[in-house]
């Protein structure tokens, strides 16, 4: 936050690494040293969620429908075989040991 | 009674129909959550085509990580059409397409990512203009030099709790 330009735009769509979080964070409590930069930089912060969104999927589609499969937009999967899996597979989303998408495939 | 399944979106194929829009064999994105067999009135699903694109993709960048990543790019701000993105979360499925959709728009970007396997992916493997871990205490000054030029735009995908990075 200290490296904003002054009028940075910030998009927020979410923040799942804090989803299980029961308690605030234990430490230093850096939130008015946040506002106030959000005030010295006039940084504009703007949030969504796409479940309100969603009548923008057809144009999304038109777009990266052929950035996807020309290859110039790349991405990771990684495949688990069993439902039975699905638990500790799950909890892997949130403790950094993943990379990219993860998808589970259920074993035929 | 028991509970709903887990949600999420699924791939799925259509085991019979009597919807005039979905016949037997068509392969589908649902929101039938993890399970084996699910009804559906057909208002809830999505037909994909295998030969458009692969089927998986449906639940990556063609899927709500990247529709997440491409609204959060395109039409929340009215970004101006030069200058820095930084994009926190960067190795993950959404972050990862909106560092992409950042090069592909022109914009300097740097991606922000928790440890050095991550940082050596958002560097080399998407070849981004730079890339933070958020982990190790040393990257504050190359935070600064690497945002320096640009307004700097922030899409922010996982908390880094506000450290002094």
């Amino acid at each position: 936050m200290e490296h904003f330009n002054r009028d940075a735009k910030m998009t927020l769509c979410g923040t799942i690494s804090d989803y299980s979080e029961t308690e605030l964070p234990k430490g230093i409590n850096y939130l008015p040293r946040l506002i106030t930069l959000i005030h010295y930089r006039f940084v504009s912060i703007k949030a969504f969620a796409t479940p309100f969104v969603m009548d923008a999927m057809p144009e999304f589609l038109a777009e990266m429908t052929p950035l996807v499969t020309s290859g110039k937009i790349v991405y990771g999967e990684e495949f688990v075989d069993g439902f039975a899996k699905l638990p500790e597979t799950l909890l892997t989303l949130f403790d950094g040991t993943h990379n990219g998408k993860k998808l589970i495939v259920r074993a035929d | 009674m028991i509970d709903p399944p887990m949600g999420g979106p699924t791939i799925a194929v259509v085991e019979e129909s009597n919807h005039p829009d979905f016949e037997s064999g068509d392969h589908i994105q649902t929101w039938s959550g993890w399970q084996d067999y699910a009804v559906s009135n057909g208002s809830d699903i999505r037909k994909l085509d295998p030969d458009v694109a692969p089927l998986t993709t449906a639940l990556g960048p063609l899927g709500l990580p990247g529709f997440t990543a491409w609204y959060g790019m395109t039409k929340v701000h009215d970004f101006k059409p030069a200058g820095s993105l930084v994009v926190t979360g960067a190795a993950g499925g959404v972050g990862s397409t909106a560092a992409q959709l950042g090069k592909l728009r022109g914009y300097r970007v740097v991606g922000v990512a928790g440890g050095a396997k991550k940082v050596d992916f958002l560097e080399n493997g998407l070849g981004l203009d730079g890339a933070i871990d958020y982990r190790r205490p040393t990257s504050r000054s190359r935070y600064g030099a690497l945002c320096l030029t640009g307004s700097t735009h922030f899409s922010r995908t996982s908390v880094d709790r506000f450290s002094p990075c």
